[in-house]
């Protein structure tokens, strides 16, 4: 499977709102190791509204703005899951 | 079990969230030009009334604010149970004098949910076992089954032996230290007559690894922010130089680089960067010549102790090995060697820190100069009020006071391209950010460009882990040539004012050393006292 992209910015409001400490959690966190591709970016066109909506992070396409480790960790398990397990079959049993 | 400080850490909590947010509020109201009469103001730009995030209901999180926003603006604590406006008196913080006193770490007594300070207890988890090994293994007979339901310990007779908590099958026996108490390692916290958290200054050493510990973030230091500003905010001539301590780099993200840091700083209206890491090399030099020289005379004294015992005088006196030398740099571990080993007193050196050195360097050059150290640490605020070192450092942030007003300048330091970072310290110099790195620096220089023979070194790292080290010293355990101690876990690079994880700083610092120009100390100073 192509692993989950999750990018978070670590400009430096992003970074003082948390998202330094989002994106070490993410690389030091063994069990995400080979599902999700971690990025640290720049400043997305100034998303973060000078620190107000900080700290901005991407989990494939999903924008999430006022990122907390627990909102990323969710989005990711919603959208490994699928990956992971594979389509439940017809009785819903997991494949 | 990981230390109390160690669990937390590297976690954006509420607590964290808070305190940055009251640095944030508060750098944009000093920049924007409030006045004090204004201050009613501000806490409504840091929470917002009628949302309750971090307490039972808004109007505590107010009154806990506004005691932040006083210890933040540098004033010493008022909390409204004193029936005085915390705002009281506030005016005199808008000023680019030093307001800043003793004492540095301080309880907001509104914000302490008095913690037990140290209770062994039965939870839930007790499920009433026919074995009971509990009390059958309590030496003072304090646990008993109240009505035949779970187990009770009788506080009074608990002695804390910890052999329940180790019998007990279903893991229901804990103990719980106040997280307060169990960061600090000189057992400077007590609770008052009403339980709340209670600091004895004489004690406290001003580590302020409580202020990171504390779960409701009780705990907090007094800052410069607002002083700092407005010096910022003056003339030119009255703009300060930074200092920033050998821990800051990759503090304020992986993208900003040191030179970007610097830029940043010239940015946000600093008059010029100086690295604290050239004041490393001033001490390294200075200590690795003393006890190369000592080293040298080893033989003589070896003799002369002999003779004087073949006389019988010398029988009660130390032995020689005890005759280490201890660094410096730590304010916190100075002051727990020296208050908790007062005969090895004599041992710690007399030498100014890197900190003082470096500003030394600038005030020498330009005695006008204003002077701001920028580091990781709680204990130099401290450090920077003896009057003796007060004409050298005239302020100190944290990492993140200063990474506040970044945000509230809006300057992005990853936005910032490459810059240089005057290649000025050693490799060693740099190297003083993490543990280990100050006696490394100063053995090698002894060996490498003084001859002394290979030295030994011991070493230790948070006050619990230095005090066991020179209690073992004492004991005639061993005995080291030379001897560091730092009060945080890691090295400064674990200090109580960082912004990014251990791993992650140790390896940026590591980084950045190999830059140097030299591995070796170049000071012009050459080691003069």
């Amino acid at each position: 499977m192509e692993p989950i992209k999750v990018r978070v910015c670590v400009g430096t409001n992003c970074c003082f709102a948390g998202g330094e400490s989002i994106i070490e959690a993410l690389e030091d966190d063994a069990d995400l190791a080979g599902f999700v591709k971690v990025e640290a970016i720049r400043c997305l066109d100034k998303t973060c509204a000078g620190g107000a909506e900080s700290p901005v992070v991407t989990v494939g396409e999903r924008l999430i703005k006022r990122a907390t480790l627990e909102v990323v960790m969710e989005e990711i398990e919603r959208q490994a899951l699928p990956l992971i397990l594979g389509a439940p079959d017809e009785e819903g049993r997991d494949a | 079990m990981p230390e109390v400080f160690e669990r937390m850490r590297g976690l954006y909590t509420p607590c964290t969230d808070i305190r940055r947010k009251i640095f944030i509020g508060i750098t944009r109201f000093v920049l924007s030009g409030k006045k004090p009469e204004d201050i009613d103001y501000l806490p409504f730009s840091i929470i917002d009334m009628g949302k309750p995030t971090y307490r039972c209901c808004s109007y505590k999180e107010l009154s806990i604010v506004r005691q932040r926003v006083r210890l933040a603006f540098g004033l010493p604590l008022i909390e409204e149970r004193n029936n005085t406006p915390v705002s009281a008196g506030i005016g005199q913080a808008f000023t680019r004098s030093k307001v800043l006193a003793a004492p540095i770490v301080n309880v907001i007594t509104a914000a302490c949910e008095k913690c037990p300070e140290d209770k062994v207890i039965v939870t839930n988890m007790c499920q009433t076992c026919m074995a009971h090994p509990c009390s059958i293994v309590c030496p003072v007979n304090a646990i008993s089954f109240p009505e035949g339901g779970q187990a009770f310990i009788d506080q009074k007779k608990c002695i804390k032996c910890m052999k329940c908590v180790k019998a007990c099958p279903y893991q229901s026996i804990t103990r719980m230290v106040r997280p307060c108490a169990a960061a600090c390692g000189v057992d400077a916290i007590h609770s008052d007559a009403d339980g709340y958290a209670a600091i004895d200054q004489d004690k406290c050493v001003n580590c302020g690894l409580c202020t990171v510990s504390c779960p409701f973030a009780a705990i907090s230091d007094k800052t410069e922010l607002v002083q700092v500003l407005h010096q910022l905010m003056g003339p030119e001539e009255s703009r300060p130089y930074a200092l920033l301590a050998p821990s800051f780099v990759g503090q304020f993200g992986r993208l900003a680089s040191p030179g970007a840091i610097a830029a940043g700083l010239r940015a946000v209206g600093f008059r010029g960067v100086r690295e604290v890491a050239l004041g490393a090399d001033c001490d390294t030099i200075l200590l690795a010549k003393r006890i190369a020289e000592r080293k040298a005379g080893a033989a003589g004294i070896v003799e002369a102790d002999e003779g004087a015992s073949a006389a019988g005088v010398a029988a009660s006196a130390p032995a020689a090995p005890r005759a280490f030398l201890g660094t410096s740099c730590c304010p916190s571990w100075v002051m727990t060697a020296r208050r908790h080993f007062p005969a090895f007193a004599g041992n710690i050196a007399e030498s100014f820190t890197p900190m003082v050195e470096t500003a030394r360097l600038i005030k020498e050059k330009d005695p006008g100069a204003r002077v701001v150290f920028i580091g990781p640490c709680i204990a130099k605020k401290a450090e920077a009020l003896e009057p003796e070192l007060r004409p050298f450092v005239d302020h100190v942030l944290t990492f993140e006071e200063l990474a506040a007003i970044f945000v509230a300048k809006d300057i992005d330091l990853a936005a910032i391209g490459p810059s240089e970072f005057p290649a000025e310290a050693s490799s060693l110099g740099r190297g003083y950010a993490v543990a280990g790195g100050v006696a490394g620096a100063i053995a090698e220089t002894a060996e490498k460009k003084y001859g002394a023979p290979p030295l030994a070194v011991a070493k230790a790292d948070t006050l619990r882990n230095c005090r066991t080290m020179l209690s073992e010293i004492k004991a005639g355990k061993s005995s080291p040539d030379l001897v560091e101690g730092m009060a945080c876990p890691g090295g400064c690079v674990g200090g109580p004012g960082t912004l990014m994880g251990l791993a992650a700083a140790k390896s940026e610092v590591g980084k950045f050393a190999g830059l140097a120009a030299t591995r070796l100390p170049e000071c012009e100073c050459g080691g003069e006292e």
